[in-house]
């Protein structure tokens, strides 16, 4: 549990038609930091999870319109940084996080006096491990991301993450928007942020898996790679290393 | 140096004269931006001008070595349409930014405002 009662915490949760899970999704981050704030953010659904985040007593940012999961992240990071929160923590709303590990990262980001913290799914081998197109994937991004960052990075694709002030104010201001998970670890070692990984478990999502998925799990690892890339052409945003 | 086929100058003549009008009505409308027209106005009466005096193309066919002055005028045309696709492309780009930004804007605002309707 955190120490310091003053601390602000903001559980950012992305949503875009989850009314089903997000009651659940609520309910486990109260059960284990009831002090912490929630923000849902509706990406534009279409299924009534405006409606639900409103009977939860949540934190409602509903965007008109869907941005897709980097735009709904900032959204919540826009959030946080304008109220002074001192840490966010992204924690999806189809229920793959566990809260009570989000619980954990925070400790490890306190702890550690890291700028951000990321949960891996694969420092030890622990819970859901990803199909296996999406784990030679993630090998290649590791890679990459290691050999551009000149740090280590076990699980780039990883959604569950805290991240402190200096994280919030760097990315409330410019989010990757379109691949965002590897790519936002490569912005914040650029900017100089100190990131660090601590293992943890994650669900599997309901449903099944068709072959189309290699195809995609392939053109998104173009694209990121080709985002990332481009990342590493540009110098760094003014005011970033704040 | 070769000479256009009076039929197809009056086409070209009569196509680049659409073309204007069609931009002008555009403005007229309202429908069009000003700033935006700018670049449709001065190709249109490019077109125009060359429709009339072809001689200008022909002449930079001839000398640059294309085996007919058509072929130049599409080499300007597609290298023109390139151009105007790649200056679109960053005109979407930069309002889809602008859009995200509006959009979380207004889910920001529309929250505080909540909250302090609940105070």
């Amino acid at each position: 549990m955190t120490q310091d009662t003053k601390l602000k915490v903001l559980v950012v949760v992305p949503a875009f038609n989850e009314a089903a899970n997000l009651p659940y999704v609520v309910a486990a981050v109260r059960q284990h930091a009831p002090e912490w704030d929630i923000a849902v953010v509706d990406d534009g659904s279409t299924d009534g999870t405006a409606e639900v985040a409103r009977s939860l007593a949540v934190i409602l940012l509903r965007l008109p319109v869907n941005l897709g999961i980097g735009g709904a992240v900032q959204t919540g990071l826009i959030y946080g940084h304008r109220n002074g929160y001192d840490i966010c923590l992204q924690v999806d709303g189809d229920g793959q996080h566990d809260p009570a590990e989000s619980v954990r990262l925070v400790d490890k980001l306190l702890e550690s006096g890291a700028d951000a913290v990321v949960g891996s799914r694969f420092l030890t081998e622990t819970g859901y491990q990803s199909t296996f197109a999406r784990r030679l994937g993630i090998r290649i991004l590791r890679s990459v991301l290691g050999w551009l960052t000149g740090e280590p990075i076990t699980d780039p694709t990883s959604g569950q993450r805290a991240l402190g002030r200096r994280a919030i104010a760097l990315l409330a201001g410019d989010y990757p928007q379109e691949y965002p998970e590897p790519e936002v670890i490569y912005v914040l070692r650029k900017h100089g942020l100190r990131l660090i990984e601590t293992p943890v478990k994650m669900k599997a999502r309901r449903g099944g898996q068709s072959s189309i998925r290699v195809l995609h799990s392939v053109l998104y690892m173009i694209k990121v790679l080709l985002a990332i890339f481009i990342h590493a052409t540009r110098s760094p945003v003014k005011g970033g290393s704040v | 140096m070769s000479t256009t086929p009076l039929p197809i100058q009056l086409l070209a003549v009569a196509a680049s004269l659409v073309y204007l009008y069609c931009v002008v009505a555009a403005l007229r409308r309202s429908r069009m931006a000003v700033r935006q027209s700018l670049l449709w106005i001065v190709s249109g009466a490019a077109f125009l001008v060359t429709s009339i005096f072809p001689q200008p193309l022909i002449w930079t066919a001839d000398k640059f070595g294309f085996e007919v002055p058509s072929n130049a005028a599409f080499v300007v045309w597609l290298l023109a349409l390139t151009a105007l696709m790649f200056y679109q492309s960053l005109t979407t780009s930069r309002q889809t930014a602008q859009l995200k930004t509006l959009c979380q804007e207004l889910a920001v605002l529309h929250a505080e405002l909540e909250q302090q309707a609940n105070k």
